[in-house]
């Protein structure tokens, strides 16, 4: 099992090689070199500023000795990570639309932009940083990302003041108008990943059955073109969705075929049919299942969404049966702030088991941290006054060597998240001009 | 323009800001008036509660904006809404699978979740596909077809195919465990594989407590090398320590296993297992173990040590089998040659696209059968596969405006949510007759499908599907287990179809005086006279309960896990009952605050110094007073005369300067706003019927609709049948001149 797994970590590097040609000379890499991968973590609500990150003027330092009570819990990693101060999400703000942060909150975070307000008829942000990644590394996965969530979505028309539910639902958005809805179902991901058997059979039976699936699939393009030639502009934006999701489960089969599912690392079992209904066990379930996606090279970019934005849940297991959004609009009632701080460092532990994971998972001539970027944050600083400046966010991981971590940079007010995605995307490999609002790039990564 | 100066510019203004400031300045250049037409047209302008301008004072202003404004109402100049591909939501996917074939799969619980617009979750411009979604469907599809042709999967051999256990506390995080009851049940539902003989078998666990030993059964029981006699007489004295209890297994309602569990305190889990041998056919069955006459007990804390541990309990219950299983059966009965695989694909082509298939439809479905046969798989193999095909195809997972048959669908999927029936596609053509859609409607309304529009129009307009994200702290709680938290929920569900199935008045949702409750929610309500655990009717004087919002459901789903919120409660009904939603918050200002738990007084205090706040005023005016109403019920749904140290104060005055009390105040108030309530639920239910949101050109079908609805008693049913008549409903599916119809 072991030795197979070398193998296919062989091959993936062959695949690999271009990008990391010309990723090489510019950051002076090893010659055995992983491929870089990168996950967004999101809590909602905002954290508690003052146990967060240490005020300082706009400038980079060394992480200092003393961290404040939340941030403290990554002591174990504080080689490995960096905190980022500073960075605004100014589409999160209002800007003429009135009360509705949190919905923009969530759909501003990764893609940048003012979402519009609406209830649902008419959605539009714009892609998120994920999938701008995703969609340029397509086809060298089988998935070109994958979607995580701990809390089921919302129903309702209008979750956030006339901003619909969609918004907060998904941090991830693959078009303006089409969140990514997030899985939670921790079975449910490992199937996709690793396949339920259910294709069943010898392997000339499997090959028949996949060849049968992609004639399915070129059958039903036909009704939905055919069917679109006849219909008008609302009806057929709904069939190009259509269509789109054909080309991916097509492309995915196509790349399945190649590059078939992968067996389960030895010792890994497949989870639970249920959701876990503790939070804790759920997040570190689906932590499991992403170091494992990003181990077998299934993906290279994921959104973990630990809580929706404007979250209600309550967290007994650590005696808060309040629910996390009405605690965060505590007015500065101390026994609020304290249970908010409560949350904020249970969230934090679970990033730590993550970080945990990545670090102890060989990978190429490291571990998956080394080969990873991985940012843990919320589109809101201060949740009870609706702030969309100066975000929390910590980003971990070494980014295949293009990474500085161990220190902590202080932006200039205002610097917009979006800099630092556009960072992150030229270490991916994938350089694009803006995402969303961004208005250049950020230093002191390096 | 003194009208706007009187009644409108107390809100829209610069300082106030709520929505449209431009109102005070009466800029003519704005695009707010057709709007204000519209709202002052259907008396939503004023909000409820403000003081109403004469009908005279209205027809003034409106006729002073169109002349002098020279506009036209929004309804007057807007183009007729389009009608949108609309996709089967989850539920809609799991009954069309289901009545298609038969089986008892629920693959859609497996997709992610429908987004929702307007309040509701199958309004088909919201509902969009993902190749998430996409990959489900075809792993959904592979399993359907596979069912559906070979029969379930079945497991191989008899074994254990489950083991069940309750929650240890209200708030246990234990995964996979079922639900928490005070009164030691357990309850759950059971997707059985094939039919054959299952064994069911569940243990008692007993921690009744020895404090009520006799000091010779204590002295006995310290004693070391007891005499056979001196057993004897110790455990005949245990067994009397309590009288005994009968424990009931029950599978689908009806008894499968009963036994007496004795007084003893001797043993934690010494009774073992109890095994019933039951038949059971395959598919989901519900299955409830426990102790009936719990049910009826006045405290069922009583029930509960002070550790914590409950007395009595269900400790666990497997499920063993298949034993002498019969052989699957598929739904789709096996073909000899590629003749008759032709036939059957052609003839589910039919009934999964819920229209005739044409030869395009179909040649592409056999040419891929044939493919699958060429290939060496065999006949059932290619059925399947052009199956699988169907199952994926936009004919079977959208629903497009067009064609009569088209009419058909959504009328079933309106009442069912789910596919049409032979009878009403046989009749497809036909239902442009308001006779003959009537008479499907009726027919439709009376079969049991018609639950679907209960749990999903009614579920979704009153808001219970928040009802499990909103579970009350249990510490402060211990009543409102989960057990009473479902039966409330049931409740609900129970009094909205009586309402629709026996045709009463919508009214009744204010003020009903009757309802459905069991054995451990009456005790809950301080009801007498219901014993058990059925859900009985009963009638009630409506002093304490009565209408929707004295319900459990509402009352707790519109609370804070800890305290009540007479804000949210105020919102509920607003929003929920009349339709008027308050408007959100003008920007800048901060979350309302309602002060420390359990200090009820400041909590009304405090709430006045806010709406010493003129813009808080506005809306808060109305929620509170509304919301103080009902501040004789706990955050649990409980009555209770006294919150903490302070009396209950449930006195409430409308900004017009209405007061009233209590409950029946606030019903009083909403009787006399009874057509504002009407036609909210006449917009809600057109717009989960339509699968749109209710724009302003549906204003006239909308009020046509109620004016009809109220003439005739205001009857549920009515509503339903008017709605399915109205041009609205029946314009779409018939071919006429718009953007996309053909």
């Amino acid at each position: 099992m072991f030795a197979k797994t070398l193998d296919r970590r062989t091959m993936l590097r062959t695949i690999a090689l271009p990008f990391l040609d010309a990723m090489a000379p510019s950051f002076g890499r090893a010659k055995t070199a992983a491929p870089c991968r990168m996950a967004f973590l999101y809590v909602p609500n905002g954290i508690v500023m003052e146990e967060w990150i240490p005020a300082m003027e706009p400038g980079v330092t060394a992480l200092p000795a003393q961290l404040p009570r939340v941030s403290a819990l990554l002591e174990p990693f504080r080689g490995e990570v960096m905190m980022l101060g500073g960075l605004t999400q100014n589409g999160g703000r209002a800007l003429g639309d009135g009360p509705g942060d949190h919905g923009r909150a969530g759909a501003s975070y990764l893609t940048c932009v003012h979402p519009k307000k609406t209830n649902g008829r008419d959605l539009q942000a714009g892609i998120s940083v994920d999938q701008i990644a995703a969609q340029r590394l397509s086809g060298k996965t089988r998935f070109a990302s994958l979607e995580l969530g701990c809390e089921e979505g919302v129903q309702g028309g209008s979750c956030d003041n006339g901003y619909s539910c969609a918004y907060s639902n998904s941090i991830s958005w693959r078009t303006p108008a089409s969140p990514n809805p997030a899985e939670i179902r921790p079975r449910a991901v490992f199937e996709r990943l690793f396949g339920s058997g259910e294709m069943g059979g010898d392997p000339a039976q499997r090959a028949r059955r996949r060849r049968y699936e992609e004639s399915i699939l070129d059958l039903v393009r036909g009704d939905a073109q055919r069917l679109a030639s006849t219909l008008g502009g609302g009806d057929r934006r709904k069939l190009d969705e259509y269509l789109t999701s054909i080309r991916e489960v097509e492309k995915r089969i196509q790349a399945a075929e190649r590059n078939p599912a992968p067996a389960p690392p030895d010792g890994t079992q497949a989870p639970g049919a249920s959701i876990p209904a503790s939070f804790a066990e759920h997040a570190r379930i689906m932590m499991d299942l992403l170091t494992l996606a990003f181990r077998t090279d299934s993906t290279r970019v994921a959104t973990l969404l630990l809580a929706l934005e404007q979250s209600p849940r309550a967290y007994p297991e650590i005696g808060i049966p309040e629910a996390h959004h009405g605690l965060t609009h505590h007015q500065g009632d101390k026994e609020k702030i304290a249970k908010v701080i409560e949350i904020n460092l249970f969230h934090m532990r679970q990033f730590v088991y993550l970080l945990e994971k990545l670090q102890s998972t060989p990978d190429g001539d490291g571990s998956l941290l080394d080969h990873a970027m991985v940012t843990y944050g919320s589109g809101l600083s201060d949740g009870n006054a609706h702030d969309h400046a100066n975000l929390p966010l910590v980003l971990a991981g070494r980014g295949c060597g293009t990474l500085r971590p161990g220190r902590l940079v202080r932006y200039p007010n205002e610097t917009p998240m979006g800099n630092l995605f556009r960072a992150l995307l030229d270490r991916m490999g994938v350089p694009v001009e803006t995402v969303g609002d961004s208005s250049g790039t950020v230093a002191d990564l390096s | 323009m003194p009208f706007v100066a009187s009644h409108c510019q107390r809100c829209h203004n610069d300082t106030v800001r709520m929505a449209n400031p431009e109102l005070a300045t009466l800029d003519t250049s704005s695009a707010v008036w057709p709007k204000v037409l519209d709202k002052l047209a259907t008396g939503r302008m004023p909000p409820a509660g403000s003081p109403r301008p004469a009908p005279a004072e209205i027809a003034a202003v409106t006729g002073w904006i169109e002349r002098t404004l020279g506009v036209r109402s929004a309804a007057a100049s807007a183009k007729p809404p389009h009608m949108t591909a609309r996709r089967l939501n989850r539920a809609e996917y799991n009954n069309t699978i289901r009545d298609l074939f038969g089986v008892s799969l629920r693959p859609a619980d497996e997709f992610p979740l429908d987004d929702a617009g307007y309040g509701f979750d199958n309004i088909g411009d919201v509902l969009s596909v993902s190749p998430l979604l996409m990959e489900k469907y075809m792993t959904a599809a592979r399993a359907v077809s596979r069912a559906a042709v070979y029969g379930p999967a079945a497991p191989a051999k008899p074994g254990k195919l489950v083991r069940f256990m309750t929650k240890k506390s209200q708030d246990d995080p234990t995964p996979l465990a079922l639900p928490f009851s005070n009164r030691g049940a357990l309850y759950g539902r059971f997707d059985f594989p094939v039919t054959g003989y299952y064994e069911l078998r569940m243990r008692v666990a007993n921690y009744r407590p020895r404090t009520t030993g006799t000091p010779r059964q204590r002295e006995l029981s310290r004693k070391r090398n007891l005499t056979a006699a001196e057993k004897a007489e110790l455990s005949e004295a245990n067994r009397l320590s309590y009288p005994p209890v009968k424990m009931v297994l029950t599978l689908d309602g009806a008894p499968v296993l009963s036994e007496v569990v004795e007084g003893n305190i001797d043993y934690q889990y010494a009774h073992g297992e109890s095994v019933a041998r039951v038949r059971i056919t395959a598919g989901e069955h519900s299955f409830r173990a426990s102790y009936p006459e719990f049910a009826s007990m006045e405290d069922p804390l009583d029930n509960v040590n002070l550790d914590g541990r409950r007395k009595l309990f269900i400790d666990y219950l497997d499920i063993v089998g298949p034993f002498e299983a019969e052989p699957p059966k598929p739904a789709i009965a096996p073909c000899a040659d590629a003749a008759c695989a032709d036939r059957v694909i052609a003839q589910y082509a039919r009934r999964a696209y819920r229209r005739p298939v044409t030869q395009e439809d179909l040649d592409p479905l056999l040419r891929l059968a044939a493919m699958v046969r060429d290939s060496g798989d065999s006949v059932a193999e290619s059925i399947r596969v052009a199956l699988q095909a169907m199952l994926v195809s936009p004919h079977f997972l959208f629903q497009f405006a067009g064609s009569e048959y088209h009419l058909a669908s959504r009328l079933s999927y309106f009442l069912w949510s789910s596919m049409p029936d032979e009878a009403l596609v046989r009749d497809a053509g036909r239902l442009q007759d308001p006779a003959v859609m009537e008479a499907h409607a009726r027919r439709m309304l009376a079969d049991g499908k018609s639950d679907a529009l209960i749990d999903n129009f009614v579920g979704q307009w009153l808001g219970l599907r928040t009802l499990d994200k909103r579970k009350p702290d249990p510490r402060a709680f211990p009543l409102a287990d989960d057990e009473v938290l479902e039966a409330m929920r049931r409740e609900t569900l129970l009094f909205a179809r009586a309402i629709l199935r026996e045709n009463r008045s919508v009214l009744e949702f204010l003020d009903g005086r009757y309802t459905y409750v069991n054995g451990p929610l009456a005790r809950y309500y301080g009801i007498g006279g219901v014993d058990g655990e059925e859900f009985q009717r009963v009638e009630l004087d409506g002093e304490q309960r009565g209408g929707l919002v004295t319900q459990g459901s509402v009352l707790t789903l519109s609370s804070y896990a800890t305290r009540t919120s007479p804000v949210l409660r105020g919102r509920w009904v607003l929003e929920s009952l009349l339709g008027e939603a308050p408007p959100p918050p003008p920007p800048n200002i901060p979350a309302l605050e309602e002060g420390k738990l359990g200090e009820a007084a400041s909590l009304r205090q405090r709430l006045e110094q806010h709406r010493a706040n003129p813009s808080c005023a506005v809306c808060h005016d109305q929620m509170d007073a509304i919301g103080f109403s009902l501040e004789n019920y706990d955050a649990a749904g409980a009555w209770r005369e006294r919150d903490g140290r302070f009396a209950i104060d449930n006195g409430g005055k409308m900004p017009g300067g209405e007061t009233f009390h209590g409950p029946q105040g606030l019903k009083g108030l909403l009787q006399a706003r009874r057509d504002a309530f009407l036609r909210n639920l006449t917009e809600k239910m057109l717009t989960y019927a339509l699968g749109r949101g209710v724009e302003p050109t549906d204003r006239e079908t909308v009020e046509g609709i109620a004016a009809r609805t109220a003439a005739d008693g205001y009857r549920f049913s009515t509503l339903v049948m008017e709605i399915v008549k109205s041009s609205a409903f029946r314009a779409e599916g018939k071919a006429q001149g718009g953007e996309n119809v053909r």
